[in-house]
């Protein structure tokens, strides 16, 4: 026989060949994979997923603070404007209160944040402007075209000059548009070439001081509080600012204020009752464990049984207490879904099976002989079953909530107390077999009255009209406690994290909101 | 014949490899035991043929089943289930192998010659009595003789395996092969 029929005879007879595996060897293997088993990710963990929430809540929160506290309230999308009747003693100030020459200008060059550097020359020219008052609005059409036509009256190239030098604001011409570079180039260049005659001629210092000039500042110079340092103690400035399109906005400043420290653009306020509707997916995670030390049971109801998702719906009513504290509560419907897989034993058959091998014995006989063997075959089928958790719940929350425009962030926490669960579907008992799961049994795997779990939320809020907000909220809740049943021998709750997507109204008719 | 009962309980009961597969990553213990059922005897004779005792057998199986569930994951979808496994568990054995430190010794063997097997006597011999001849091999004959014959391995890759010379693993495939052969003939006529 060549070495490749030897090898193949070998091959064949051993390849396949099933050898007896010893009784409780699978025992052995089932120990050895608890002991070895793999440790989850942390992230998967929900103390640290938890903590991550937190964490990103207070940082957005934190900043959202620090940006407020910059009295900040100015959209990306809105240009503020200052109007002034004149230019002011206040640019006198702010030329003066900048010796070290230096203003940021962050809008009107061609390069952001460039410096400029403030010539004697500007520097002289400050002071002839006296008395003036200041006007500090946002920019609404019919108010643009007043000034643009007095502009368009006035001396334009002083004026236009004055702005672009010391504030780099500009003026607006009667057609809507901002002063043409080159025309301010060629303004500068005027001024450049006799600036004392501007300064010395009444009729140009004249105009100056009584006509309205619409003048740009930046969102940064506004946001930086640097536009304070165009304004003095004794300017005036507008009580009202519509500063977005979700309605009129009180100044701190009064009309006739004297005591202008800085210019304080304050949150919207909000204010009164709301409602909200909403509704999120959910992802849930059951936390399991073993009250009667069966670790074999708790095994196999944590194998078996695995959390596909669900959903949460409903809403609540709220008040503000002050402009940024609110308290709510309402009514939601949770419906989480649990996927139970378990092998049903279906058949059992004995199969016989026979041998037949041969030889030859030294007569030249051929002995043939026959083995005959039983083996049971047993068959199964994998049966999956979905078991439906049903929750009336109401939330109990209190948010704090800051913002910057339409934009706001509030930071949720509080609890949601379980009224009635309803579940339905299948489980396994303490001996493995498989049961129906139903809340209308006596004696049920899971307590249906009352449970309570923890929240935490962080939500971004856009006015999307002036009484209407839409909102996203990522949230995260676990339930404290057990909500199984001593029938059940484990001890089980739900961590859920989602996201509600909702609508916020505030409610017109109660006094609150007026 | 017992593939063909296998086939078609599988055709019956709409248990694919897939689904098994599928059960034991999500850790269904149920579908793990219906695995290792089917496997086990098998792996068991693959395990036997490199352990010492039946002891060592038993767990380098445990062992080898452990790490089919951890890893099973892992399993693409790609190739034979069973080849998969199978490595596995062969690794397994050869981790085994080097704890006890095995020596690849050089046999002296009597005769130049191929020993003339009477082919009668092929059929005499189960897998049972091939089992015993195999283990009465030394290790290190053992060793490349399994993995070459029965799980088909160049002699390149038992080279890596067992950090030999491919050389050397031909070698001692040749020398185990007649030791074999020389074993059954001694058997062979014993049986006369």
């Amino acid at each position: 026989m060549s070495e490749n029929l030897f090898d193949n005879f070998i091959n064949d007879k051993l390849h396949d060949h099933k050898s007896h595996v010893p009784q409780g060897l699978w025992d052995k293997v089932m120990v050895d994979m608890e002991k070895k088993k793999k440790p989850l990710p942390f992230w998967t963990n929900g103390y640290f997923q938890g903590a991550i929430i937190g964490i990103v809540a207070i940082g957005l929160f934190s900043a959202g603070y620090i940006t407020s506290k910059n009295n900040n309230t100015v959209t990306n999308n809105i240009k503020e404007y200052v109007t002034s009747s004149a230019l002011t003693k206040s640019l006198v100030n702010a030329v003066n209160t900048t010796k070290n020459n230096e203003i940021k200008d962050n809008k009107t060059n061609a390069s952001p944040s460039k410096t400029i550097k403030l010539s004697n020359e500007e520097k002289t020219l400050a002071p002839t402007y006296k008395n003036a008052i200041v006007k500090l609005d946002k920019v609404n059409k019919p108010k643009v075209e007043a000034a643009s036509a007095l502009v368009e009256s006035s001396i334009e190239k002083a004026v236009t000059v004055i702005a672009d030098k010391f504030i780099k604001l500009i003026p607006q011409t009667n057609n809507g548009g901002k002063i043409s570079k080159e025309n301010v180039v060629t303004n500068k260049k005027n001024v450049a070439a006799t600036p004392e005659k501007i300064i010395s001629n009444p009729e140009v210092a004249e105009t100056i001081t009584t006509m309205p000039v619409i003048v740009e500042a930046s969102k940064e110079d506004i946001l930086n509080n640097s536009i304070s340092n165009y304004f003095v103690k004794g300017d005036l400035v507008s009580t009202d600012i519509n500063v977005s399109n979700i309605g009129i906005i009180n100044r701190t400043l009064a009309a006739n204020s004297n005591t202008i420290t800085k210019i304080h653009l304050p949150n919207i306020e909000r204010k009164g009752w709301i409602v909200e509707l909403y509704a999120s997916p959910d992802y849930d995670m059951k936390k399991v464990s073993s009250t009667s030390k069966d670790a074999g049971y708790l095994r196999v109801m944590d194998s078996s049984n695995k959390t596909t998702g669900g959903f949460t719906a409903g809403f609540r009513i709220g008040k503000y207490i002050g402009n940024n504290f609110s308290i709510k509560s309402g009514i939601q419907f949770k419906e989480s879904t649990e996927r139970f897989r378990y092998l049903k034993q279906t058949d059992i058959k004995d199969v016989t099976i026979l041998t037949t091998r041969s030889y030859t014995d030294n007569a030249g006989a051929t002995v043939y002989i026959i083995d005959t063997s039983v083996i049971q075959q047993k068959g199964y089928v994998i049966r999956t079953v979905f078991n439906t958790y049903k929750s009336i719940e109401i939330p109990v929350i209190a948010s704090w909530e800051r913002g910057m425009g339409n934009w706001h962030v509030a930071v949720s926490g509080g609890a949601i107390l379980n009224l009635a669960t309803y579940y339905e579907g299948q489980t396994f008992d303490r001996a493995y077999n498989v049961v129906p799961l139903s809340s209308k049994q006596p004696n049920g795997f899971f307590s249906s009255n009352a449970s309570v779990s923890v929240y935490g939320s962080l939500s971004l809020l856009y006015s999307i009209k002036k009484d209407m907000d839409a909102f996203a909220e990522p949230y995260f809740r676990s339930t404290l406690g057990n909500n199984c049943t001593s029938v059940s021998g484990i001890s089980q709750g739900f961590n859920s994290a989602g996201v509600n997507f909702g609508i916020r109204y505030k409610i017109p008719s109660l006094k609150g909101n007026k | 014949m017992y593939q063909l009962c296998v086939s078609i309980l599988k055709y019956l009961y709409h248990l694919s490899e897939y689904e098994l597969i599928k059960g034991c990553i999500e850790h269904n213990p149920q579908t793990q035991r219906m695995l290792f059922e089917q496997y086990a005897g098998k792996f068991m004779t693959v395990c036997l043929r490199y352990a010492i005792d039946q002891m060592e057998a038993e767990d380098m199986l445990q062992e080898g089943f452990v790490r089919i569930f951890n890893n099973l994951h892992q399993f693409k979808f790609e190739g034979s289930f069973e080849g998969w496994m199978r490595r596995i568990v062969v690794n397994v054995c050869l981790k085994h192998l080097q704890k006890r430190k095995i020596q690849f010794k050089e046999i002296e063997i009597e005769g130049n010659n191929e020993p003339q097997i009477n082919q009668f006597a092929y059929n005499n011999l189960g897998a049972e009595e091939i089992m015993k001849l195999i283990n009465r091999l030394p290790d290190g004959y053992r060793a490349v003789f399994n993995l070459s014959v029965i799980e088909g391995y160049s002699h390149d890759e038992i080279a890596v395996l067992l950090g030999i010379q491919a050389s050397t693993s031909r070698s001692q495939l040749v020398k185990a092969r007649r030791l074999l052969q020389e074993q059954i003939i001694q058997l062979e006529k014993i049986a006369v």
